[in-house]
């Protein structure tokens, strides 16, 4: 047996044993518990929701159908909502949960905005240098720490404490979320549905002057983001990020 | 790169654990960092590292490079480890003996090679290249074991030994894999240890394991077992005292105080095996 077919042999008896010795079990074992553990730390507020038994044979369900594929366990556990929600349609138990999917997209944005990169300060001179014909085409970006949610559920209220009373019908609103992390402390914060609409706008790539042909009444709003460091730079017509 | 300056026996950092290690007096003086979980660019992250790496010394760890795999070795990952190794300084980086990957998928977990020259020579291979990127030698750790292949042309000691030849590589000795594997497979801890090349040993873990039927499964948590103090005991009489020694405690992590206690009864053992050999006695544990 030579190196290639026992790294094979190896994979296959994790992955669809042909084995039922005890020290593969012991590594199916370890595997499964590794990457449980890691969607554990991922995705609290599911936890806290569905309670340690159910959630374990959730993440055990979606482990056994999605290895990680990248040398760095960060990228692992993103398409858990997804997957929640895909389960939430065919499972009686968590269609008692129809919010489910996006508080696990909740908890995952909070994850990235704690480990993204550090803000850099808005390049003002650079900015204010161009023609206002050249900064109208400019196209914006969020700082890395900053994610748009938007939901059919009062997340918020979802993921409070004492949250046992509660009915569907006092949960089911429609709210837009900015996650952002301020120093060290990740925040989630409603906003303004112009504020949103904007912020939209940017991600989607647009132009102050594609922006204002949707609704200058957005336009305002600009420097209040500016401001709180939300947008954190730009990009010229034709040339590279600034 | 400095071997022998690392005072004491050292712990693995953890994020609960920074608070306490920040704002109270403790006798811990070093730091490992896992460097799969520190790899993140910012907030958190990037404020505790510069935070810790500028008050204590560090050495790195990983288990993310899958150094044994036959895919290719990934340069981003490797990138990544050469930024954390300039942002904190770190005395080293040691990774693992094993294989973690296969055709782009990943398990969590450390899978043992085939001890044959066709994965000698592969991972000598990939050694060298790291070795070569990060300008720096390797520590190579052996892991822990549940199975072991059919059709190894030596024993992980003697391919332990021929690595060390091949690339000028140092290694890591985990006192604990030897026993979980030694029991599991049913050889000798102490001669698979007198078969290693004392002199590239450069860091020796130690950690916890859990039985689990008549195995022992390498689960870093709990405290190291007597058997696993006692080789330790047996490491420092019979070879050496001038090894880095660092408590390994990733999962059921103690509160800070927990650790420290099991970091200062490794810190005795130490100070003790010292103190034999400056006066001349030989202990055997």
């Amino acid at each position: 047996m030579n190196l290639y077919q026992w790294q094979s042999h190896c994979f296959q008896q994790l992955q669809t044993p042909t084995s039922s010795s005890e020290a593969w079990n012991i590594y199916r074992q370890n595997a499964q518990g590794g990457l449980s553990q890691w969607l554990e730390k991922r995705y609290p507020r599911v936890l806290t929701l569905v309670g340690d038994e159910c959630f374990h044979q959730l993440a055990t369900t979606f482990c056994q159908s999605n290895l990680p594929n990248s040398s760095q366990v960060e990228d692992y556990g993103q398409a858990f909502p997804l997957f929640l929600a895909s389960l939430s349609e065919t499972n009686a138990n968590l269609s008692e949960l129809p919010y489910l999917a996006e508080v696990a997209q909740l908890d995952n944005v909070c994850y990235q905005s704690y480990y993204a990169t550090n803000r850099t300060p808005w390049p003002q001179q650079h900015f204010l240098a161009l023609t206002p014909e050249a900064q109208a085409n400019c196209r914006f970006f969020l700082a890395q720490d900053v994610y748009l949610l938007q939901s059919e559920w009062d997340l918020l209220l979802l993921t409070q404490d004492n949250n046992t009373t509660l009915t569907l019908n006092e949960i089911m609103q429609t709210h837009q979320y900015v996650v952002s992390r301020s120093s060290l402390t990740v925040n989630i914060q409603e906003v303004e549905p112009q504020d949103f609409a904007l912020l939209n706008h940017i991600v989607q790539g647009r132009t102050l002057n594609e922006i204002a042909e949707h609704s200058s009444a957005l336009l305002p709003r600009f420097t209040h983001l500016l401001n709180i460091g939300w947008i954190s730079h730009f990009r010229e017509q034709g040339l590279c990020d600034s | 790169m400095l071997f022998h300056d690392l005072p004491g026996v050292g712990v693995s950092l953890k994020e609960a654990h920074l608070d306490a290690i920040v704002k109270q007096q403790h006798p811990v003086q070093w730091f490992e960092l896992m460097v799969d979980n520190w790899m993140a660019q910012g907030g958190f992250v990037k404020a505790a590292l510069s935070g810790i790496s500028q008050t204590y010394p560090v050495t790195l760890h990983g288990v993310g490079l899958s150094l044994g795999s036959i895919d290719p070795l990934n340069i981003n990952y490797l990138k990544q480890v050469k930024s954390l190794i300039k942002l904190t300084g770190a005395r080293w980086y040691s990774e693992h003996c094993s294989f973690s990957s296969f055709h782009e998928q990943r398990v969590p977990d450390l899978l043992p090679l085939p001890y044959t020259q066709e994965a000698l020579n592969h991972i000598s291979s990939r050694i060298h290249y790291v070795q070569d990127y990060l300008r720096q030698p390797l520590l190579i750790e052996n892991v822990s074991s549940y199975i072991v292949c059919d059709h190894n042309e030596m024993d992980e000691a003697d391919f332990l030994a021929e690595l060390t030849r091949k690339t000028d590589c140092y290694l890591l000795l985990d006192i604990n894999n030897v026993y979980v594997s030694a029991s599991n497979h049913q050889f000798c801890a102490r001669d698979y240890i007198n078969r290693l090349p004392v002199d590239r040993i450069r860091q020796l873990h130690l950690a916890g394991y859990h039985q689990q039927g008549d195995w022992l499964i390498d689960s870093h948590s709990a405290e190291p077992s007597k058997a696993v103090w006692q080789l330790y005991e047996y490491f420092l009489a019979q070879h050496s005292t001038d090894v880095a020694t660092l408590i390994e405690w990733d999962n059921r992590v103690p509160d800070f105080d927990e650790l420290v206690a099991v970091q200062q009864r490794a810190t005795r053992i130490q100070q003790q095996a010292k103190a034999a050999k400056d006066i001349g006695l030989e202990v055997v544990a």
